[in-house]
C-alpha cells in the first residue's frame, strides 16, 4: 500500500485516506494527491512535450496555443436533467449526491446494465476505498455540459472544487475497458494541470484553421452514447450543493410551452436566493 | 406495440420487436429511432415510469401528454406554495397550473400526487390562494380543498408509515409500492373515503381488484395493514364518536350545513399564514392575508363574530411579536366588522394604551363596557387612567372592578401598583400581599411586592423576594433584572457581576437582560466592548439592507428608548415616532455610528434627543425627564408647584451636578468604559463616584421618606 507522510503529524497516511488516521485532520483529497505523484507529473509532461512538438511539425503552434488558453479558463459542468435541478436547488439542504449513496440509501435502485459494472470496476481502481465519495462532471469551455445526461448544465465554482477536483482522460468506466483494466501514468492531472492534459489529448485533432469558437465542441462533444462522447471527466471528492455552483445554464428549454417556462422562472428565483447565475440560450 | 412512457423526462420509448424510438412532445412530434443502450439516458432519473402493452403511437402520445400534465401540473402547485419564489413566478404559476386543469383527468391526476403526502412545514397555502383569487377558479377549488384535507391525508400518509416493513420488504421496495399506489390514486382514494366517513371495504375491494396493484408482491397484506387503523376508528362506540362532534361543535363556531369543517380548517391555515407572516415582519403579506381570512369569515352572509373572534386573536399575536401598529389595525377593523361586539372593543382599547394613544382608549374602554365587557373593559379603562397619570381615577376604576369581581387578579395587581406610583408604598405591600395570598402563581404580583420592598429599602426581604421568583421561574428577566439592582443597593457589586454572567450564560438569547444583549444570536456582555463594536457594525449593515431581524432588533430599541417621552408626547406621537426612526435611518446610512459606543447607546441617544428636541419645542420639557444631553448644562429651577406634587423631583433637585450627570448617563444605558471617556476620568475614578452617589441618594431618599411619614 503507497503511503505518504501527514503534512501536518509527519506520520504515514495511506495515499487513499481522506483523513490522517493518527492525528485525525481531514482535508486530505486522495484523487488529487493520486494526480500528483512524479509519475503521473512526469508522464503528463512527456505527452504533453510530444504534443505540442507534433502540433508544431503540423503548423498548429499557434492554434494549440490559443486552446491552451481556452483550455485554463475551463470550468467543470454538470448536466443533469431538470427535476434533479429543480431538486438540488430547492435549498441549501439539498446534496448532490452519489450513483452509490443514492443506492445505499435505497433512494435509488442500481441500473443494472452493463455500465453498472464497467463503472465499479473502473471507480474501484481509479478511487481506492473512496469511490463513493466522487462525484463526475466534465470540463467545458463554454459552460454546457454533456447533453446526453440531461438538459441543465450545471456550472461549478472554481473555488469551491479547485482543491478538490482531478481531470482525468475521458470516461473513466470505458477507457479502463479499452485499456483491460491496466491504468497507466499520464492520463490524469490536477485541477490546475487541466490544461496540460486537455493539450496532451486534443492536440492531434486540433487544425491550423480551427477558431477558438471551435474549441469547446472539441474538448467535449457528447455523444448519443456514453461510448461517442468525448470529454474530459473531472473527479470532485464529497458533496456539491447548491452553493457550489456559479451557473445553471440551459441550452434548450426541455419542452415547450409555457409551464416549461414557469418552471424555469421558479428555478432562477431558486439560484439567485443562493447567488447563483440562470441562462437559457 | 409497447411503451414506456415518463411525463418526468418528457419522453414515450416505443419498443416494436427489436427496434426502440422514442416519442417526445414539442417540437418534432415524429418518433425517432433509438439504439437500446440510449434508453436509460434518455429518462434520466425518473421515477414516473408507465409501462403500456399493446399500444398504438397515437395512444402512447395521449398517455405521454397526460403524463407531462400530470407532472407540470405537480410543479407548478408547488411553485404557487413556495413563499420564497417572487410574485411574479407564483402569479404565472396559478394563470398556467388554471390552463393545466381544464384537460380531461389531470385535476384527478394532481391530487393523486398531492394527496399523497402533507405539505411540507414551509408551504403557504394563504398565498397560493391570493394569487390565484379571481383569475384561477379552478386551482383555487383544487388548493382550498387540499388545505382543508390536509389533516385527513396526514392520517392516511401515517397509516401508511405503519405498515411494518416485514409485509413490504426494503425502503427501495416501499417507495416503490407507494409509486404505484400514489399513479393509480389509492391515497387519494383513501383520502376522500376518510372524509365521507365510508367503510374501508369498498376501498379495499376497488384496491385490490387494480391490476397494477395486483403486480406488486404481498399486496393483500400491504392493503391490509394500510386500512386496518381505519378499520378500527370505524369500529369506535357510537358515544366516542359523539363526543368528539360536541368537541368539534364548540371549536368550529359554523352551521353545520355550511360545511363547517371545510371552513374550519381554512381558517386555522389562513390563520397560520398571517401569524407566519408576522414573525417574518413582512406586513404587506399579513395584511393581504387577513384581507382574505375576512372575506373567507364573512362570505355567504355568515355573521361577522367570527371574523372578529379571528382578529381578536391576531390582534393578540400581532401584540406578541411587538407589532403594535397591526395589533390596532386588526383590533380596528374588528371593531368596524362589528361595532357591538365587546370583546373588540377591549382589543382595541388595549391596542390603543400599547400604542400610547390614550384618549382615544378610554372611550375604547368604555364603549367596551357599554356593550357588555365589564370585567375587561373596566379593567382596562382603569389602566388607561392609570397611564395617563390619573392616579386618583384609577385607584377607584379599579377598586370598582374588584368589588364586582373580587377573583381579577389583573384589577388587583393593577390596583397595587397604582398604589405604588402614588407612593403609597405601605398600602401597596398590603395589596400585593393579600394578590399573593389568594394567588400565589401570579409571579407580576410577587415582583410588584419585591419592587415596592426595594422602594422601602427593605433590601434583605427584596432579595428574598426576587430569589423566591426566580427560584420558581428561573428565566423570569424582571425578577432577575429587580435582584441586580437590589445587590447594587446593597453594594454587592461582585454578585452583580456574577449574576449578570450567569443570565448571560443561562439565556443567551434573552434579548433584555439587564441591557446587555444586541441581537439575538449575538449575546455580548458589557466588558467586551471590541466584540461588541464589530458585532454592533454586522447590525447596522443588516439593517441597512433591509433584514428583517435586524430591523426588528434596531425597532423595538427604539421604541423602549422612545417609550419614556411616550405619555408626554402621547398627541404626536406617531409623528414623533416616525422622524425618530427617519433621523436613525438617515445616520445610520451616512455612517455617523463609529462604534465609539455600543449601538444601543448610540440609538438611545440619537432617539434621546429627538424626543427631547420636541419636547423643548413644546415648551414641555422638565429636568426630571433626565435626559439632557448637554453634559454642563445646570439643572432646571424646581417650581414650588412641582416640588409639593413630586417628591422624586425634590429628591433629584438635591443631588449634587455631577451626581445627576452621572445617573442620566446611567439611565442610558452607557458602560463605565463609554462614560468613563465621556466624562474625562478614569474608570475606577467613576466607579468610586457612581458609589459616593449611591449612597447620597439613598441617604437623601431616607430623608424623604422619614419626611413623607411625618
Amino acid at each position: 500500500m503507497r503511503t505518504e507522510s501527514c503534512e501536518f503529524c509527519g506520520n504515514p497516511v495511506p495515499a487513499s485516506a481522506t483523513w490522517c488516521p493518527h492525528c485525525g485532520r481531514p482535508g486530505l483529497f486522495p484523487n488529487v494527491r493520486a494526480a500528483e505523484t512524479v509519475a503521473e507529473r512526469n508522464a503528463l509532461a512527456e505527452r504533453y512535450s510530444l504534443s505540442v512538438e507534433a502540433a508544431a511539425v503540423r503548423g498548429c503552434a499557434e492554434v494549440l496555443r490559443s486552446f491552451e488558453d481556452s483550455a485554463c479558463s475551463s470550468k467543470a459542468v454538470i448536466a443533469r436533467p431538470l427535476a434533479q435541478t429543480e431538486q438540488l436547488t430547492c435549498s441549501d439542504d439539498q446534496l448532490y449526491s452519489t450513483y452509490y449513496k443514492l443506492i445505499e440509501a435505497e433512494v435509488r435502485l442500481p441500473s443494472g446494465d452493463k455500465w453498472d459494472v464497467l463503472r465499479r470496476v473502473a471507480d474501484a481502481i481509479l478511487f481506492p476505498g473512496y469511490e463513493k465519495e466522487i462525484r463526475f462532471a466534465a470540463l467545458s469551455m463554454d459552460g454546457i455540459g454533456a447533453s446526453t445526461y440531461g438538459e441543465c448544465s450545471l456550472v461549478l465554482r472554481d473555488s469551491m472544487i479547485a482543491h478538490r477536483a482531478s481531470v482525468f482522460e475521458g470516461n473513466s468506466a470505458w477507457l479502463l475497458k479499452q485499456w483491460r483494466y491496466d491504468l497507466t501514468s499520464g492520463f490524469r492531472a490536477t485541477w490546475e494541470q487541466r490544461s496540460m492534459l486537455c493539450v496532451a489529448k486534443l492536440a492531434a485533432q486540433l487544425q491550423a484553421e480551427a477558431t477558438p469558437e471551435d474549441f469547446a465542441e472539441i474538448l467535449l462533444c457528447p455523444g448519443p452514447i456514453a461510448e461517442e462522447g468525448r470529454f474530459v471527466e473531472v473527479h470532485i471528492l464529497r458533496g456539491l450543493t447548491r452553493r457550489s455552483l456559479e451557473k445553471v445554464m440551459i441550452a434548450s428549454p426541455p419542452r415547450g410551452g409555457r409551464p416549461g417556462s414557469t418552471r424555469l422562472k421558479a428555478l432562477r428565483d431558486r439560484l439567485a436566493e443562493a447567488g447563483v447565475a440562470f441562462e437559457v440560450s | 406495440m409497447d411503451a414506456l412512457i415518463s411525463g418526468e423526462a418528457g419522453v414515450a420509448l416505443l419498443f416494436d420487436g427489436a427496434a426502440v424510438r422514442s416519442l417526445h412532445l414539442g417540437g418534432d412530434t415524429q418518433p425517432v429511432s433509438r439504439r437500446p443502450e440510449e434508453v436509460g439516458l434518455l429518462l434520466g432519473d425518473a421515477r414516473d415510469l408507465q409501462v403500456l402493452e399493446n399500444v398504438t403511437q397515437e395512444e402512447a402520445h395521449r398517455h405521454l401528454e397526460a403524463a407531462t400534465r400530470r407532472i407540470d401540473t405537480m410543479h407548478l402547485m408547488l411553485i404557487l406554495l413556495d413563499p420564497k419564489l417572487t410574485d411574479d413566478t407564483r402569479q404565472e404559476a396559478a394563470v398556467e397550473a388554471e390552463e393545466l386543469l381544464a384537460g380531461p383527468g389531470t385535476r384527478e391526476a394532481a391530487e393523486d400526487i398531492l394527496y399523497a403526502h402533507p405539505l411540507p412545514s414551509g408551504a403557504d397555502p394563504a398565498g397560493a390562494l391570493t394569487f390565484c383569487s379571481g383569475e384561477a377558479p379552478r386551482t383555487t377549488e383544487l388548493l382550498s380543498q387540499l388545505f382543508t384535507r390536509q389533516s385527513l391525508i396526514a392520517e392516511v400518509q401515517q397509516a401508511w408509515e405503519q405498515v411494518p416493513d416485514a409485509e413490504i420488504g426494503s425502503a427501495a421496495d416501499r417507495e416503490y409500492v407507494q409509486a404505484t399506489f400514489v399513479r393509480e390514486g389509492l391515497f387519494r382514494s383513501m383520502v376522500l373515503l376518510r372524509e365521507a366517513q365510508q367503510a374501508v371495504d369498498g376501498f379495499l375491494v376497488s384496491a385490490l381488484l387494480n391490476r397494477e396493484v395486483q403486480k406488486l408482491t404481498s399486496y393483500r397484506a400491504i392493503l391490509q395493514s394500510w386500512v386496518e387503523p381505519f378499520r378500527r376508528e370505524s369500529a369506535r362506540p357510537l358515544e366516542v364518536a359523539a363526543a368528539a362532534d360536541v368537541i368539534a361543535e364548540e371549536h368550529v363556531p359554523y352551521r353545520r350545513s355550511f360545511d363547517r369543517q371545510d371552513r374550519f380548517t381554512k381558517v386555522q391555515l389562513q390563520k397560520a399564514s398571517i401569524v407566519g407572516a408576522m414573525k417574518a415582519r413582512d406586513l404587506r403579506r399579513a395584511r393581504s392575508y387577513v384581507s382574505a381570512l375576512i372575506d373567507l369569515q364573512t362570505s355567504g352572509g355568515l355573521d361577522p363574530i367570527h371574523a372578529c373572534m379571528s382578529l381578536c386573536d391576531l390582534a393578540l399575536d400581532a401584540k406578541s411579536v411587538g407589532m403594535l401598529d397591526l395589533q390596532l389595525e386588526l383590533s380596528q377593523t374588528a371593531t368596524k366588522l362589528k361595532e357591538d361586539d365587546a370583546w373588540s372593543w377591549v382589543q382595541y382599547a388595549d391596542a390603543l394604551l400599547d400604542a400610547g394613544h390614550l384618549n382615544e382608549a378610554l372611550p375604547a374602554a368604555e364603549s367596551a363596557i357599554v356593550f357588555g365587557a365589564l370585567d375587561a373593559g373596566k379593567t382596562i379603562r382603569a389602566k388607561v387612567l392609570r397611564a395617563m397619570n390619573r392616579l386618583g381615577e384609577a385607584l377607584a376604576a379599579y377598586d370598582e372592578v374588584i368589588g364586582d369581581f373580587p377573583e381579577n387578579v389583573v384589577a388587583r395587581t393593577g390596583r397595587a401598583e397604582t398604589l405604588r406610583s402614588m407612593d403609597r408604598l405601605v398600602e401597596s405591600l398590603a395589596a400585593y400581599d393579600a394578590v399573593i395570598v389568594d394567588f400565589p402563581w401570579d409571579l407580576s404580583a410577587r415582583n410588584g411586592k419585591a419592587e415596592v420592598l426595594h422602594s422601602m429599602n427593605r433590601l434583605v426581604e427584596a432579595l428574598a423576594a426576587y430569589e423566591g421568583v426566580i427560584v420558581d421561574s428561573p428565566q423570569n428577566v424582571v425578577a432577575r433584572n429587580g435582584k441586580a439592582q437590589v445587590l447594587r443597593s446593597m453594594n454587592r457589586l461582585e454578585e452583580v457581576w456574577a449574576a449578570d454572567d450567569e443570565a448571560i450564560t443561562a439565556f443567551p438569547d434573552d434579548a433584555d437582560y439587564l441591557g446587555i444583549k444586541v441581537v439575538p444570536g449575538f449575546t455580548v456582555g458589557a466588558r467586551t466592548e471590541g466584540w461588541m463594536a464589530t458585532r454592533d457594525q454586522e447590525v447596522v449593515s443588516l439593517f441597512l439592507h433591509g433584514d428583517a431581524e435586524a430591523v426588528g432588533t434596531i425597532d423595538s430599541w427604539i421604541s423602549r428608548a422612545a417609550w419614556p417621552y411616550q405619555r408626554r408626547l402621547s398627541h404626536v406621537w406617531e409623528n414623533v415616532l416616525q422622524n425618530v426612526r427617519l433621523e436613525v435611518i438617515r445616520l445610520l446610512g451616512q455612517g455617523k455610528f463609529r462604534g465609539e459606543s455600543s449601538l444601543r447607546t448610540y440609538l438611545w441617544q440619537v432617539v434621546s434627543n429627538s424626543c427631547l428636541d420636541q419636547l423643548r419645542s413644546q415648551g414641555r420639557w422638565q429636568w426630571a425627564d433626565l435626559m439632557d444631553d448637554s453634559v454642563s448644562a445646570p439643572a432646571p429651577p424646581v417650581t414650588g408647584g412641582h416640588e409639593d406634587r413630586d417628591p422624586v423631583q425634590r429628591m433629584l433637585g438635591r443631588i449634587p451636578a455631577e451626581c445627576r450627570e452621572v445617573w442620566r448617563l446611567i439611565a442610558m444605558g452607557h458602560s463605565y468604559r463609554e462614560m468613563s471617556r465621556r466624562l474625562g476620568v478614569a474608570e475606577g475614578t467613576l466607579r468610586v463616584r457612581v458609589l459616593r452617589c449611591r449612597e447620597k441618594a439613598i441617604a437623601l431618599r431616607g430623608e424623604l421618606l422619614a419626611g413623607r411619614r411625618k
